[in-house]
């Protein structure tokens, strides 16, 4: 019990006095999830709109396909992402691999199918008499398209919210891509690994810590985002 | 009066059903056009292809003499609909009502344009800082309305505008509708049930049963069952109040009857003796069209319009009267069925 305590304590003193390392890792983490984020989200909505709004051939085989994707084991996208970017792999000329670039395409696979899921279930779920609306006050197919988003907004967020926080407590991924390289690809989760690994049982707590704060923050943040847009 | 919508020979279906058939039909430019009838009669589906939002099957829609088909965007900024329960954006009631003026990229001097629309739907400049999930029924629909009126349309389409609404609000509908005509040359196309209100409100009104049209004008349908009887069929109405009519061609067959083929009179009237049927009924509601005073009547779960005859005595809402019908007023209509 007494190691959770000199945890929490630890935690604490890391947290106040600006520990380098903690915060190189915390910044890892911020950075790949941030850019994981933002691909998530230019190809995820735009896609779920499409498979939530649209009939079409092979509709239902790719959402089942999508649903699928959502319980995709983590260390299989990462060795999918290592298979592509190792220096033997088609895109190894790209030089990502052990790079917060390289981790955040493996994170945003991750995220991918979240956002896109969730997307569609909110695209779906919408009123049928908005389109009607939208076309009857003279709305064109991409103002259409953009309405349909936006009424659909909380279903986005809450995927983002929830394509985050998967995101940001993820190790296989960052573990197998970043390659837990201090100083530049060490995220929270794998410092947490490691540190537990060598028995460092106060930084792998105060790290879980920060981790819980962010991922507080992050949700925080999509609530007040979500009154303002209500 | 120029044609602004015709239809020639229009099919519509659904999933390879025919709910819609219509060989032609001209509504004019500037007219207020009624279209009456049950649900499923296909009413709404017309009114959602005058709105640009459906496409025949087969068949031709012209909007000002020309084919709709392939125009259809250009031509739904000039024709706007409004259903019975409106959607709303989920956002402020300003951004609302300017939706249409944004999609047609027209952003200038909006909030006066916007204060201007509430106003003619009798609301506030203030309201357009609401949020829609802030208003009533009757106000959402006031709002919904705002937001065509603002696009100044050619053609405003109204699908039950003022179905369980409340009584300011279905006056100020009615107003705001009627100004459009009035101002811009509007023309309005209106659904409902209410028959008393359609009276009110069109200059004429078509008539849809199971997706075919029935007749113009202020047609009275009746549905069975109908009884057979040695002389032809009947209707019973309860309380010995029987509604005679030729032979009918099914037990649920519509039947159709002029208002100027029924005969009012009064209870103690003396030669009521010359009708096949007298229904003991009451005045529920009088209205004017184009020919004359109409009166609406109940008898028993039935509602008919009747012509007021040309004379003396006065029917006014309340008083008991008889409807006198001879046999060959009823006339079976002969429409195949379609699906809903």
């Amino acid at each position: 019990m007494d190691f959770i305590l000199e945890g929490l304590v630890r935690a604490l003193d890391l947290l106040l006095s600006g520990d380098e390392v903690t915060f190189s890792a915390v910044t890892a983490t911020l950075q790949s999830s941030v850019l994981a984020m933002i691909a998530a989200l230019a190809l995820g909505a735009p896609a779920g709109f499409c498979l939530g709004h649209f009939e079409f051939r092979g509709r239902r085989a790719l959402r089942l396909a999508v649903d699928t994707a959502l319980s995709f084991p983590t260390v299989v996208i990462g060795l999918i992402v290592y298979a592509f970017l190792t220096r033997r792999g088609p895109l190894g000329e790209w030089q990502m691999l052990f790079t917060v670039p390289g981790m955040a395409a493996g994170l945003a696979l991750l995220a991918l199918p979240i956002v896109i899921a969730h997307t569609a279930a909110g695209v779906e779920g919408l009123d049928r008499r908005l389109r009607l609306t939208a076309l009857t006050l003279g709305a064109g197919p991409l103002r259409l398209a953009l309405t349909t988003l936006r009424e659909a907004r909380f279903a986005v967020i809450l995927a983002l919210a929830m394509a985050f926080g998967r995101v940001a407590s993820e190790v296989g991924i960052a573990m197998m891509v970043g390659g837990n390289i201090k100083w530049h690809t060490r995220t929270i989760t794998t410092a947490i690994a490691l540190e537990t690994g060598k028995g460092q049982f106060a930084e792998g707590i105060a790290l879980g810590i920060v981790l819980l704060t962010i991922a507080l923050v992050v949700n925080l943040l999509l609530v007040l985002l979500r009154r303002r847009m209500a | 009066m120029n044609t602004l919508f015709r239809l020639e020979n229009v099919v519509v279906r659904y999933a390879g059903t025919e709910v819609l058939r219509v060989e032609a039909l001209d509504i004019p430019e500037h007219s207020v056009f009624g279209l009456a009838g049950h649900n499923g009669s296909g009413k709404s589906t017309l009114l959602r292809l005058l709105a640009l939002l459906e496409r025949p099957a087969s068949g031709r829609l012209l909007v000002d003499g020309a084919d709709s088909a392939g125009r259809e965007r250009e031509l739904r900024r000039r024709v706007t609909l409004l259903d019975q329960e409106p959607y709303l954006l989920r956002r402020s009631v300003l951004e609302n009502v300017a939706y249409g003026l944004r999609a047609r990229r027209e952003s200038g001097d909006l909030e006066r344009r916007v204060a201007e629309a509430l106003e003619w739907v009798g609301l506030a400049p203030g309201f357009a800082r609401r949020s829609w999930r802030e208003l009533s029924g009757g106000e959402a629909q006031r709002v919904a309305l705002a937001a065509r009126l603002i696009l100044r349309p050619r053609a405003l389409l109204l699908d039950e505008p003022t179905a369980n609404l409340d009584a300011e609000s279905v006056t100020r509908i009615n107003q705001a509708a009627l100004r459009a005509r009035e101002e811009w040359g509007t023309t309005l196309v209106l659904v409902s049930h209410d028959m008393a209100w359609l009276a009110e409100m069109a200059d004429s009104v078509l008539h849809l049963h199971h997706g075919r049209v029935t007749g113009y004008g202020r047609m009275n349908i009746l549905r069975g069952p109908w009884l057979a009887e040695p002389e032809g069929s009947r209707l019973d109405l309860g309380s010995d109040a029987r509604l005679r009519a030729p032979a009918a061609p099914a037990t649920d067959a519509p039947a159709a009857v002029e208002p100027g083929d029924i005969t009012l009179l009064p209870p103690d009237d003396a030669g009521a003796g010359r009708f096949d049927s007298l229904l003991p009924a009451m005045v529920e509601e009088l209205s004017r069209d184009r020919d004359g005073l109409l009166a609406l009547c109940r008898a028993g779960e039935l509602r008919l319009f009747t012509r007021l005859p040309d004379c003396e005595r006065v029917f006014l809402p309340g008083m008991p009267v008889l409807l006198g019908f001879t046999r060959q007023a009823v006339r079976f209509l002969d429409v195949p069925r379609t699906a809903d």
